[in-house]
């Protein structure tokens, strides 16, 4: 109790995540017999690991893929193939979220980097900021459920299971997670553009470019021009289910070629490289010092056999494994508006795993719906970090954005009651 | 004057130890990125050389707990950043009190066991497996980033007594 009160209180101070679990596992060394040398050895084993690897280097790729013009080139030809729809500009948004989901893994840096391109023409467009704001927000999501996915690597990395396997089982929840977003769109657009239509006047001021009324010939440059940055998710993606490249190498095959196309076009120079690297050295190590730190406690639940318990006392309330999901539904959901995705991953993820099992749930598709669960905490606040984001990438007040995000919070509810009951929709690759 | 100047000094002293954390958590990622490449390489291509890729892993230390020392300084560690949304200035220089006071304890406890680790990995002069490295070389910036965490600390500790502003992050 006393623990509790403790934890919650240092988080809503603002102490570190990481530093918080471990003073908690420091205040409680005696209670659960852990010895004082463990502490460095714990950390230490748990970071220098081959697969988590994986995610400084997705960070490093996306990082490259952004400020190199990368993004922007992938924008534009999302803008290209779907330009004959109407409202254009937010399924471009979702689909680009998409494709930077299929190379960073990582929402908050989709939202970043699909915001600041995307975002800015669909402003010049006519869009509400409020609406430009909450869709971005949540079509980051999009960069977690399309594999790769950090917290899948993490989720895999400590429960034990193939990351590959995870990645698999997250492509077709992610597909329809774009479907509903853009029939959210198409609704939306409707009611959020004067007349339902863009205002085309404003189009490539800023951002992808005028492609809509391009001639053949200038979408052939344009495809040609990007076909480098499409690329890479067939190299990521192909390299790891060809199993040619592990994920940890695919990301390293990414981060090289981005590296590359970005300095083969000059399109970084010397200086911005230096903040590339800054830049995803930052992210990683907010990361990975979580990881290593969380460690510790997820070792002293285990060896208080926690999870089991959680289990044993999930079991005395209910025996139905749909009435078990449906309380860990809640319980993420819960977790998900306090806590980072990779945080609430790394700690949620070793508890309610085995219990999960206990039901006779598969520990992938658990995982599918753990992340999900977690991920849509980034869409409510407090800590809504994709809202937040957001709002800071589009130049959008935040009050703007929430009379819009519940219709998106909404769709994302019902995609996770269909994950969480539809066990095929994430463990399809076995039927083939 | 002259009370202000040593102050100047330490905080200048700050700066140049971020610099080289900077410095040090680049080249790791930079060495992560070459060494899995290399690996890939070497499987692919069959190549009777050393594998590389440990060196990756040997580079997650410094780009942990440099980092972490990084992230104090840049105030990017994660944190449920509810206090910084109150009203009252009062409160968040106290909730920013606390926070410091939380990163002694912490970074003073790891400190001292990872420095007791470290000693005892060199008495054993352990060494990892495929590429030969002492133990000690990527446990040596457990002690090391936590010093660097610490000093990060008294920093902001003697930020909040001055009634100066917490570091933000920059130039990333």
């Amino acid at each position: 109790m006393i623990t509790g009160s403790l934890l919650v209180a240092l988080l809503l101070l603002g102490v570190p995540v990481a530093v918080v679990f471990t003073l908690i596992v420091i205040a409680n060394v005696d209670a659960w017999n852990i010895d004082w040398s463990v502490l460095p050895a714990i950390t230490h084993d748990t970071i220098s690991s081959f697969p988590l690897l994986a995610i400084p280097l997705f960070l490093l790729g996306g990082e490259l893929m952004n400020r190199g013009g990368l993004i922007r080139q992938l924008t534009t030809v999302c803008d290209m193939l779907l330009g004959w729809v109407r409202a254009p500009m937010g399924h471009i948004m979702i689909a680009a979220s998409g494709l930077m989901g299929a190379i960073t893994g990582s929402s908050v840096a989709t939202v970043a980097a699909i915001g600041g391109t995307v975002g800015r023409e669909m402003l010049a467009r006519g869009y509400p900021p409020g609406y430009v704001g909450a869709l971005n927000a949540a079509a980051g999501l999009l960069g977690v459920l399309i594999p790769p996915s950090i917290p899948l690597i993490l989720y895999g990395s400590i429960v034990g299971v193939s990351i590959t396997q995870l990645f698999m089982a997250s492509a077709l929840p992610g597909i329809v997670m774009i479907v509903v977003f853009m029939a959210v769109h198409v609704v939306m657009s409707r009611r959020v553009l004067p007349g339902g239509q863009e205002t085309l006047a404003a189009a490539g001021e800023a951002g992808p470019g005028p492609i809509l009324s391009g001639h053949a010939r200038q979408r052939g440059r344009t495809v040609l021009h990007a076909l480098p940055a499409l690329f890479l998710p067939v190299l990521v993606l192909g390299g790891i289910y060809s199993g040619y490249f592990t994920p940890t190498e695919a990301a390293a095959v990414a981060g090289v070629y981005a590296l590359f196309i970005t300095l083969a076009g000059r399109s970084l120079k010397a200086g911005e490289l230096r903040k590339v690297f800054l830049s995803a050295a930052l992210s990683a190590a907010a990361i990975m010092v979580i990881i290593g730190f969380t460690s510790i406690f997820n070792r002293a639940m285990v060896l208080e056999q926690v999870p089991q318990g959680i289990a044993a006392l999930a079991m005395t309330v209910t025996e139905n494994p749909i009435l078990f999901l449906l309380m860990v539904n809640g319980l993420l959901l819960l977790i998900g508006m306090f806590m980072e995705t990779n945080a609430a991953t790394l700690l949620m993820g070793p508890l309610l795993a085995p219990a999960a099992m206990q039901y006779g749930i598969d520990p992938i598709h658990f995982a599918i719906i753990l992340v999900t669960n977690i991920e849509i905490g980034l869409l409510t606040p407090p800590l809504a970090a994709n809202v937040y984001v957001a709002a800071r990438t589009n130049k959008v007040p935040l009050l703007s954005m929430f009379r819009y995000l519940g219709w998106f919070f909404g769709v994302c509810v019902a995609v996770l009651v269909l994950i969480t009951y539809v066990p095929a929709l994430s463990l399809w690759y076995r039927y083939f | 004057m002259a009370a202000a100047f040593p102050i100047d000094k330490f905080f200048l002293l700050e700066r140049r130890l971020y610099g080289l954390e900077k410095a040090i958590c680049m080249l790791a990622l930079l060495v992560m990125l070459l060494a899995v490449m290399g690996s890939v390489v070497v499987r692919n291509f069959d190549l009777r050389v050393l594998n590389p890729g440990e060196y990756g892993i040997i580079a997650m230390a410094p780009l942990t707990f440099v980092g972490a020392a990084m992230c104090s300084y840049t105030g990017t560690h994660i944190a449920v950043d509810v206090i910084a949304l109150a009203k009252s200035a009062a409160v968040r220089r106290l909730a920013r009190l606390a926070v410091a006071l939380a990163m002694v304890v912490f970074a003073t406890v790891y400190l001292w066991t990872g420095w007791h680790y470290l000693m005892g990995a060199v008495e054993s002069g352990e060494r990892l497996l495929d590429t030969g490295t002492p133990i000690v070389v990527p446990l040596c910036f457990l002690p090391l980033g936590m010093a660097m965490v610490l000093f990060h600390t008294v920093a902001e500790i003697v930020r909040l007594a001055t009634g100066r502003e917490a570091h933000a992050e920059e130039d990333a």
